[in-house]
């Protein structure tokens, strides 16, 4: 009896075996193989889960060579892509960037003026857009008990009171007060589940006591209500995000297929011809999958040196059509910093792209003005801390955070939890143009929404399911690439991967 | 008041009795010296509140109750035959049934009926039961039927895993007898177990974890709830706000039972189970595979131990790998059961990384172990710089030759007990061929012969040291295995390697030393093996011994063909066997692998801010705390010294004014507690105020006198204030009541240190001990045989210093320091009762000698039960020795923890309940209680498999061979004398040490000050030893200890706290007006320096360039670097400086 054997080998590697996982053994390839290979791995408790999983690798294990490519170079023969012929269009919004002028210090100078330069740029924002009559908080003790009154400021801490109410403390440039949402007014409840802390808010209410208001009111900055605004001529953006470069997971032969596409070699006339109004090209972070990014990434990795993650990098966005321009901005996994703002990926790493007339590497948060469009990229680092503190968000509709983000007209959520924030004299995050498109990625999840005139867009990936997001329960979309009809917004989505693959 | 302590030793030999007769006898004393002391009524309790407890029983009813368990559980374990098990299954159900002890709430009674068990269950000595469990409820599903709640929290840990899973099992016990419902989670309930049983997960890193659908099956299958309240700050992302769960944040508690306590002990629970007829047959889908026992065991290396390698800590050796410690089976005096013996020589030759006690982390049999001195095995062999290869076989060798080695071949033998392997359930494996084991044959040999022995009789009792020549004299003529000090470790050899060195040796100019041209692969053969030999004028000399082994044994005058003989034998072994035509065994058995857990500690315990005295000063004495400072406070509307503090209210009920103290000096009364209401401000004696009903509060923030408080205090003391007298800022028990002021000006005249319950405390590291000679710990005979000593382990009457003694159950022996330390306490002690009590001193001691014969108490963290110790001696090693027993009680397997020390009258005058916090594990590390005698049935069941024989059998050895359990008949355990009158003594070794706390009293990690000298000096170490790969154990520590350290910081630093430096509040971002939201001063502060980010970086590039360390770690340096840089360097002044430059 198989199974006998099995029970005997893992015995010996003193194993526990779930009753699944004995079927799954006794049916897969080579049982000896994966209880070694667990053996290595430490691994004590086999689950039917995890034999599936290593039957899965056995079987890949001798084709994982993936066929050099062949460089091919140029667009298809017969293919004629409208937008060689047009004069790019675009400026980079290098005074939104902390490239080139990251002036931290690291000292507790920098904290402070961060904090402060953030609320008065907020409650400036605030002051302009909502009807407020703010009072400073330092005068409330003017104000009398039950009398309306205004306020702006920064949320410091929030709890929940003894009798089940919403408390706030906000504090302005000098003063502090404490803001009540009371739990029998469900609607102003709900609204107030949106504040984070450290967002600036506009609160209308009534005086309580000495610094102590009683909220009937919650605004925040936001965005104005603005027409969806279109480019002159007919010409098309398209955006990727999340390659990860130099993972095992990367899912390069589907890569290849997008460039392919993008150069006219495959696809049915009609793509083609969507294809050649690709002006833009937008990379929106974690362009390699990095090294020492988390524990134990070493096993993961296909490339195991960051130099050369980014020659393989470099070799592929050298396929891109020389007419098409790219903007790339870097994501946690990138050789810059993990804390944000980040400035864009130096060139040592991307020489050979930076010297090209065509690539321009830009920062995360950066800004390019792209046929008129106040264009946004932000690879999405703080999603994570929101979506955390929000029950009602989720990591598969990234885009309902970033909509909060631009409610708030800044991209740092919170400051002190899981993500760090570098305390750069000017305040990078903050969103002090009013976008027209905002594109993220990190999520490894595709999305769309509109939002007051914005239109927010969430790339997907090019990297498998990881372990960790098996385990978080995250499914991610891989192999999507939008292109957006920058003439008439509407937005197109190929798929490049599964057998509902587009081309 | 004070009784006479019943001591319950009912089965021990006439000496023992009366010494534990002296024990109680002292301790009754100095109990009747404290009462009357307390009796004063200067303290806030007027009686002494560590309380004296005989037994379990005991321990159990005074901690948790309830009244009458005592006497019910003595008489059940009589009846039952001291089953504990039962016992307490018994007097659970009788609990729940209310059969002698009633409590009308249902889940109240659930409650306690659990954490008896718990208590009873721990010895009574752990207190996780009170902050492990902190409560059980009844709570009801969503279709109304109600089930059994249990909560858990952090504490848990410390109970270890069957009491982790004990509650869950008589909880569903409870569920029956009470005929409530299961616990039916919901759908989204098990799925938020799930998420935070992951979340955990990455929070702290576990023995093994969970698979999802484990989780799944666990919840699903479990009858009861297992709950808690949230430990940790992270919050789940997914499954939020479900109504029976009452928080998003993580439930470690919960976590640790599900994960650790029911998936790992899912086999002891079914036994339970079973007892109890509980259908918990859910559990056996997580089969646990047993041992198969057709299939033969295999040996592989084990690599766990290698992870968590820290920097300066060397690792020793390889798993497995040749050249590492050689297992050898025995027992010391020092080793205790888990402890583990190397020869002194092999720690000096290791650098000196190893001390007494030093802790190592080893690859098998357990975990970790403390590490002892033992010179009756094999040293090290190392080669030179002048290429001789020698062996160290004693600590003068070791010293000598310790500055001209090249490289270390082997490490020498490991000691490691039979107990050990028993007690882990490891199987037995083979040993290395020993002069023991060869001895054992022998004597079967001539036992089969029926023959007198002669010469062979001398031989066994010399079996040390057979000469070569004798050894095959000996084999010859008896057919007997080949003595191992004729053998080498020919089994590190291939068979091809084995003829090669055969061939090359026969080109040996024949003599009585075999001498020949040097050649470098004879001599790698030569040490790889690990023959000896010198060079002398460029050539490989082996000395007479040798020669004579290597001639015989490879047959190198025959002219047999080697090479034909080997196709028919399966090891080099079995070829030199065939080669000389003798039975030739293998000497190297089975190589360790090790490394440096942690060093060895023996220092006073400081709290932090190193405090005299429990006394609230606030912030007024500056950063120091120093009273002195707040006495000089001054503002324009404060006189000097008068401060703010929260402290506890006090009335004299004579002169009628508040006192901070629960006597008032000055009227020469006792003070009263009295209540202030919150509502109305009037006073009271009750918790309601009886006028508007509000809450009252036992304490209030008031301004005191400081001045004239501590001058009144030095008044009565008879003294001048101390330069320094530091107390607290503020007091953390909940009434905050400080301690009398006297105390610390005492404790600042002594430099002496007040933990957080009012004792004083040392700390060492636990080490074993069962025997001793008088001048190993320099007490005279006359003192020794006063204590109690009369008699050496052979019954002939004390008379000399090199006698070898056995240690009584609860005398230790101590560090020097620690001794002399303990004088400072005694005279404290003295000066206490002297001047403050006004009753007579009692101990004048002038000297650590004077001390030898009193009594200390023995407590471990996160246990409340101490056990009275008696100081017989002093070592130079920084490190408690005591018996097994007495670290067992106090629920310690000695394998290189740290527990602390007490003066025993320091505990019973200045301890109270009433001083410790609220906080959930307040309780831990305090004496509750006190064991004045330890019954050996009662301490933890570890150490009632460790042997007590002298030698061991034959069997053993054999069945080793075969990885067979480590259970061989005829090897007496301590289980095997509980009960009888043996049981406290009589204790056998199976080998001798000369002296049991040889080698380094201090590790070379403590000595080194700075990080990258150990590091340093830790590659060095690795790179000279052969068992070890140099490269990779540095790359190891650079992953495991520096990058996460360099890293981890980095990142913190862009999401720092901030802290005031005058009141210490803490933020987490800075206030948007730049000043303390607490006292208002602008000095906010960062807490991570730039400093501490690049602390580490520097020195992990140097040593990554140094010794050439892989590119994925020179990358990684770099790119972390790249991150620091661009956190602290401002892009536009740099640009400006190189424009400058230009």
């Amino acid at each position: 009896m198989i199974e006998k054997e099995i029970l005997e080998y893992a015995g010996k590697k003193q194993m526990m075996l779930q009753g699944k996982a004995l079927e799954a053994l006794a049916k897969s390839i080579d049982y000896k193989k994966i209880l070694d290979s667990l053996e290595i791995e430490n691994a004590f408790m086999v689950t039917e889960e995890i034999v599936s999983q290593k039957n899965a690798l056995l079987k890949e294990a001798p084709k994982s060579k993936v066929k050099q490519r062949v460089a091919v170079t140029g667009t298809a023969k017969g293919f004629k892509p409208r937008a060689k012929d047009m004069e790019p269009n675009f400026r980079i919004m290098k005074e939104l960037d902390v490239t080139g002028q990251s002036c931290s210090e690291g000292k507790v100078s920098d904290f402070m003026h961060l904090f402060r330069s953030k609320f008065e740029a907020l409650s400036g924002m605030l002051k302009n857009r909502h009807h407020l009559a703010p009072k400073p908080i330092k005068r409330l003790n003017g104000v009398a008990k039950n009398e309306k009154v205004d306020v702006v400021g920064m949320v410091y801490e929030q709890w929940t009171s003894k009798n089940g109410h919403l408390a706030f403390r906000i504090e302005d440039l000098e003063d502090k007060c404490v803001v009540l949402v009371m739990k029998n007014d469900p609607k102003l409840t709900e609204i107030a589940a949106h504040i984070m802390l450290d967002d600036v808010i506009g609160v209308k209410g009534v005086k309580f006591g000495d610094q102590f208001l009683i909220a009937k009111e919650i605004l925040w900055p936001d965005l104005p209500m603005r027409p969806a605004k279109t480019s002159e001529r007919k010409v098309s953006l398209a955006s990727i995000s999340d390659l990860h470069v130099g993972s095992k997971l990367f899912l390069e032969k589907d890569f290849y297929r997008f460039l392919d596409w993008i150069n006219g070699r495959i696809g049915s006339e009609k793509e083609k011809e969507k294809v050649g109004n690709i002006k833009y090209l937008l990379v929106v972070g974690d362009n390699v999958d990095g090294i020492g990014i988390y524990p134990k990434q070493f096993d993961e990795l296909n490339i195991r040196d960051i130099n050369k993650q980014y020659d393989k990098f470099t070799k592929m966005m050298m396929e891109i059509p020389d007419y098409i321009e790219v903007i790339i901005c870097p994501g946690q996994h990138d050789a810059v910093r993990w804390a944000d703002p980040k400035p864009a990926i130096p060139k040592e790493f991307v020489k050979e792209l930076s010297d090209r007339e065509n690539f321009h590497f830009i920062g995360s948060p950066g800004w390019v003005e792209i046929e008129g469009l106040k264009t946004l990229l932000y690879h999405g680092d703080s999603l994570h801390d929101l979506i955390s503190k929000m029950s009602f968000l989720k990591s598969s509709k990234p885009e309902d955070a970033t909509v909060e983000l631009l409610k708030k007209r800044d991209l740092m959520s919170a400051y002190g939890l899981r993500h760090p924030y570098v305390p750069e004299k000017k305040d990078f995050m903050i969103v002090r143009e009013e976008p027209d498109l905002v594109f993220l990625g990190d999520m490894h999840h595709s999305g769309f929404a509109n939002y007051r005139g914005t239109t927010v867009i969430h790339n997907g990936t090019w990297q498998a399911q990881t372990d960790y997001q098996v385990k978080l329960g995250h499914t991610p979309t891989p192999g999507l690439v939008p292109i957006i009809d920058l003439h008439t917004r509407k937005i197109n989505q190929t798929r490049f991967i599964g057998n509902e693959a587009d081309v | 008041m004070s009784k006479k302590i019943n001591i319950m030793v009912e089965h021990a030999e006439p000496h023992v009795k009366r010494y534990y007769e002296k024990l109680a006898q002292r301790t009754t004393e100095q109990l009747e010296r404290a009462t009357k002391a307390r009796a004063r009524g200067f303290d806030i309790k007027d009686y002494v509140e560590t309380v004296p407890v005989s037994d379990l029983a005991d321990r159990t009813e005074t901690i948790i109750g309830p009244p009458g368990i005592a006497e019910h559980y003595r008489k059940d374990m009589k009846e039952l035959n001291g089953d504990r098990m039962q016992v307490i299954f018994k007097l659970f159900r009788e609990m729940i049934e209310q059969d002698w002890f009633k409590i009308e709430d249902p889940a109240k009674r659930v409650e306690q009926a659990i954490k008896t068990a718990l208590v009873i269950n721990t010895e009574g000595v752990v207190v996780a039961p009170l902050d492990g469990v902190p409560k059980v409820d009844i709570s009801e599903n969503p279709d109304g039927s109600k089930y059994i709640d249990i909560y858990y929290a952090g504490p848990i840990r410390a109970a270890g895993g069957t009491s982790a899973v004990l509650p869950v099992i008589l909880g569903d016990y409870a569920r029956i007898l009470m005929k409530l419902d299961k616990y039916k989670p919901t759908e989204d309930e098990v799925e938020r177990y799930v998420e935070e049983c992951s979340i955990y997960d990455e929070i702290v890193s576990r023995q093994y974890k969970l698979s999802d659908d484990e989780v799944r099956t666990i919840v699903r299958g479990c009858p009861v709830c297992v709950n808690g309240d949230p430990t940790e700050e992270r919050e789940v992302g997914v499954h939020r706000d479900i109504q029976r769960v009452k928080s998003n944040k993580i439930r470690g508690g919960m976590c640790l039972v599900i994960g650790e306590g029911i998936a790992l002990k899912a086999r002891k629970i079914l036994k339970f189970s079973k007892m109890l007829k509980l259908d918990w047959s859910w559990l056996e889908k997580i089969i646990k595979v047993e041992k198969s026992d057709s299939g033969k065991i295999e040996l592989k290396p084990k690599w766990k131990y290698l992870e968590g390698t820290a920097a300066g800590r060397p690792i020793f050796s390889y798993p497995m790998r040749p050249g590492g410690f050689r297992l050898r089976y025995g027992r010391t005096r020092n080793m205790g059961i888990m402890g583990k013996g190397i020869h002194p020589a092999t720690m000096h030759v290791l650098d000196g990384f190893i001390a007494q006690a030093t802790q190592v982390k080893v690859e098998r049999p357990g975990k970790a172990a403390g590490i002892s001195a033992v010179d009756s095995i094999e040293g090290p062999i190392v080669r030179l710089l002048n290429g001789d290869v020698v062996q160290a076989n004693t600590l003068d060798e070791a010293k000598e030759i310790k500055r001209k080695i090249e490289k270390i071949l082997f490490l020498g033998d490991m000691l490691i007990s039979y107990g050990d392997f028993k007690y882990s359930a490891h199987p037995l494996i083979p040993a290395g061929y020993c002069s023991e084991w060869w001895k054992l044959e022998c004597e079967s040999i001539l036992k089969k012969i029926n023959a007198a022995g002669g010469e062979l009789a001398k031989d066994i009792e010399n079996h040390r040291d057979v000469s070569v020549e004798r050894a095959f004299e000996i084999s010859k003529k008896h057919s007997l295995p080949l003595h191992p000090n004729a053998l080498f470790y020919y089994k590190i050899l291939e068979k091809s390697e084995l003829i090669e060195m055969r061939n090359l040796l026969k080109k040996a100019e024949k003599g009585e030393e075999l001498k020949i041209e040097k050649d470098d692969r004879l001599k790698s053969l030569l040490e790889k093996a690990g023959i000896l030999h010198r060079i002398e004028n460029n050539r490989i000399v082996l000395s007479k011994g040798t020669s004579l082994a290597l001639l015989e044994t490879l047959a190198l005058d025959s002219a047999l063909d080697a090479g034909k003989i080997a196709e028919s034998c399966k090891d080099s072994v079995e070829l030199a066997a065939k080669l000389s035509g003798l039975d030739i065994r293998d000497k190297a058995g089975t190589f360790i692998g090790s490394r440096m857990g942690r060093p060895e500690a023996s220092k006073p315990r400081k709290m932090a801010g190193n405090p005299h005295v429990l006394f609230p000063i606030g912030l007024h004495g500056g950063n120091t705390r120093s009273i002195n400072k707040a006495m000089d406070y001054t503002t324009h509307s404060t006189a000097k010294g008068n401060i703010e503090v929260d402290l506890h209210l006090f009335k004299c009920p004579k002169c009628k004014q508040i006192k901070e103290a629960a006597y008032c000096h000055d009227c020469g009364e006792r003070t009263v507690s009295f209540y202030i209401c919150k509502g109305c401000g009037s006073e009271s004696l009750e918790k309601t105020c009886p006028k508007c009903k509000n809450e009252c509060f036992p304490q209030n923030k008031r301004t005191i006198d400081l001045e004239k408080i501590v001058q009144d205090a030095a008044q009565n003391l008879g003294m001048r204030v101390p330069d320094l007298v530091k107390g607290v800022k503020g007091i953390i028990n909940r009434a905050k009541i400080a301690e009398p002021i006297e105390k610390g000006l005492l404790r600042a005249k002594y430099d002496l240190h007040v933990f957080r319950d009012a004792t004083i405390r040392y700390e060492a590291i636990n080490a074993p001990l069962d025997h001793f000679k008088p001048c190993e710990i320099k007490t005279s005979i006359e003192k020794l045989k006063e204590l109690g000593y009369e008699k050496d382990i052979h019954g002939k009457p004390l008379e000399r210093d090199d006698q070898l003694v056995e240690l009584f159950p609860q005398d230790i022996v101590i560090n020097e320091a620690g001794g002399d330390w303990f004088v400072k306490v005694t005279q404290f002690v003295d000066d206490l009762l002297k001047k403050f009590y006004k009753i007579e001193p009692y101990f004048n001691a002038k000297n650590r000698q004077d001390l030898v014969g009193e009594l200390l108490l023995g407590l471990a963290p996160h246990t409340s039960a101490a056990i009275v110790a008696r100081i017989v001696g002093y070592t130079k090693a920084r490190a408690c020795f005591g018996h097994v027993y007495f670290h067992q009680t106090k629920r310690r397997n000695i394998d290189g923890d740290q527990d602390s020390l007490m003066l025993l009258m320091d505990g019973l005058l200045n301890f109270s309940h009433e001083y410790l916090p609220n906080s959930r594990g307040g309780r831990m590390d305090a004496p509750l209680v006190f064991t004045v005698a330890l019954n050996p049935n009662e301490i933890d069941e570890e150490c009632h498999n460790m042997e007590r024989c002298w030698e061991y059998p034959l069997a053993l050895y054999e069945s080793a061979l075969n990885l067979t359990p480590a259970e061989v008949d005829g090897v007496e355990t301590v289980l095997d004398a509980l009960g009888t009158d043996r049981q406290y003594s009589g204790f056998g070794i199976t080998h001798t040490t000369s002296q049991y706390d040889a080698g380094p009293s201090m590790s070379k990690y403590v000595e080194l000050k700075t990080m990258e000298e150990k590091i340093i000096m830790q590659a060095n170490l690795q790179n000279r030893i052969a068992a070890v790969d140099g490269k990779d154990a540095l790359e190891r520590v650079m992953v495991t200890h520096f990058m996460p350290d360099i890293i981890g910081n980095t990142r913190s630093f862009s999401r720092q706290k901030f802290r005031c430096t005058n009141c210490n509040e803490k933020f987490r971002r800075p206030p948007l007006n730049g000043k303390c939201s607490k006292c208002g001063k602008d000095k906010i502060i960062l807490t991570i320096s730039e400093g501490g980010v690049r602390k580490y970086v520097a020195i992990a590039k140097r040593i990554t360039q140094t010794y050439g360390l892989s590119d994925y770690l020179k990358q990684r340096l770099d790119l972390i670097e790249e991150e620091i840089n661009s956190v602290f360097t401002n892009d536009k002044v740099e640009q400006k400086n190189l424009f400058e430059y230009v």
